[in-house]
């Protein structure tokens, strides 16, 4: 994968802006989903990850192969982006998940469709009820991750949402394998105590 | 390993990379102590929620209006040629018959005149120009993908600094695209350095 990334940039570093559509296509799902979790800001989520990719072209000249991994470099602009975002535009009046989430919560949360949740067998997943629980448990889990400290949010979200490995994450970040790994823990451990209240409820 | 250790633990166990010593101290802890029963279950259910969470995918017109933003825009790597084909080629020549009887005479060296068909003597001598100038050039020109062209003619008709002749070709059947995302921020559109981070 990494490889294929490679071979592209330097395709497009030759003047092939095919090559650079290519890795826009490889790469603008997961960098659109990162930068909506991390900013809590799905509405300007696709205008970053644009930005994002702008910059990544206008560079492209100083990518050196093997050196750093397009990934990387990709999500080192896009935290550095999110982070400028957030400072600018405040984070918390704009998060929003989704319509059902933010109808539901208009109506106030009710203990007892919470309690349907805990109650409820694997095969009751499709009723209405239990899937706006779930919406209301994202919407909670997605607050929640907005309100980690950056240095926990970052390599959380990496980790946990996009799926990288250890080795990647620790390249992102800049740090040892030994640090990243407790440092997710920590982000971890944070979450589940955000999530408490709520999770216990269930 | 008290309660505290335990919990630093939290992230290998729920990974499986323990080795078998810890493991089998830590399961040891877990099979006696209520809280960190409670905690690790907590734990557990919090990072498979976070990990479950629906992705976001982009919307359907985000390479078409990123692609839109990068026609203002000149990669390092190939800002010279374009620069070169900015300033000589403009649409005002492109539609001028001066412009035509430059490419005429320019084409009279490189190939044979047909009246019959001059839009495609024109673009058959700027190509063969292009190719006799640099090969890397003649890439980036010759282009004749669907996203392309429909760049080609954004830069025709937004910015009026000038066109690559297939670029001129394509302005008349390039489907006119729309526009929802713009970024306020980012307004490149400094033809001559190759811009940076
Ligand atoms: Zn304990």
């Amino acid at each position: 994968m990494a490889e294929l990334d490679d071979k592209l940039m330097q395709q497009f570093q030759k003047g092939d802006e095919n090559a650079f559509t290519l890795l826009v296509r490889r790469h603008q799902q997961p960098l659109i989903n990162f930068i909506a979790k991390f900013t809590g800001d799905r509405d300007n989520a696709e205008d970053l990850a644009q930005e994002t990719f702008i910059r990544m072209y206008k560079a492209a000249d100083r990518y050196k192969p093997g050196r750093a991994q397009f990934k990387t470099w990709m999500y080192f602009i896009a935290k550095n982006l999110c982070k400028n975002h957030i400072r600018n535009t405040g984070r918390r009046e704009k998060f929003r998940v989704d319509n059902v989430a933010s109808k539901y919560n208009d109506n106030g949360e009710n203990e007892e469709d919470i309690d349907i949740i805990a109650i409820a067998p694997a095969d009751t997943a499709l009723q209405p009820e239990v899937a706006i629980e779930r919406k209301e448990l994202r919407h909670t889990i997605q607050s929640a991750i907005a309100e980690l400290p950056e240095q926990y949010r970052y390599p959380l979200i990496l980790r946990d949402v996009q799926g990288l490995s250890y080795e990647e994450i620790s390249k992102i970040l800049e740090l040892r394998s030994g640090t990243t790994k407790s440092r997710i823990n920590r982000a971890r451990l944070m979450l589940k105590n955000k999530l408490k209240p709520y999770m216990e409820t269930i | 390993m008290n309660c505290l250790q335990m919990e630093e633990n939290f992230s290998s166990y729920f990974e499986d990379t323990l080795d078998f010593n810890s493991l089998q101290i830590f399961e040891e802890h877990l099979e006696y102590c209520e809280a960190c029963q409670k905690e690790y279950k907590l734990f557990r259910e919090s990072v498979s929620e976070l990990q479950q969470l629906p992705q976001d995918v982009p919307s359907p017109d985000f390479l078409s209006t990123l692609q839109q933003q990068l026609s203002q825009e000149q990669p390092a790597a190939i800002s010279f040629w374009r620069r070169l084909y900015t300033q000589f080629v403009t649409p005002k020549w492109a539609l001028s018959g001066g412009f035509v009887m430059v490419l005429a005479i320019t084409g009279m060296f490189l190939y044979p005149f047909n009246f019959g068909n001059v839009n495609n003597t024109i673009t058959d001598t700027l190509s063969k120009t292009t190719q006799s100038v640099d090969d890397k050039s003649n890439s980036v020109i010759v282009e004749e993908s669907g996203t392309q062209s429909n760049r080609q003619t954004l830069r025709n008709n937004q910015t009026h600094l000038g066109t690559t002749f297939s670029g001129f070709s394509h302005t008349v059947s390039g489907k006119p695209m729309q526009r929802r995302y713009v970024l306020k921020q980012v307004s490149y559109s400094t033809p001559v350095t190759g811009g940076g981070l």
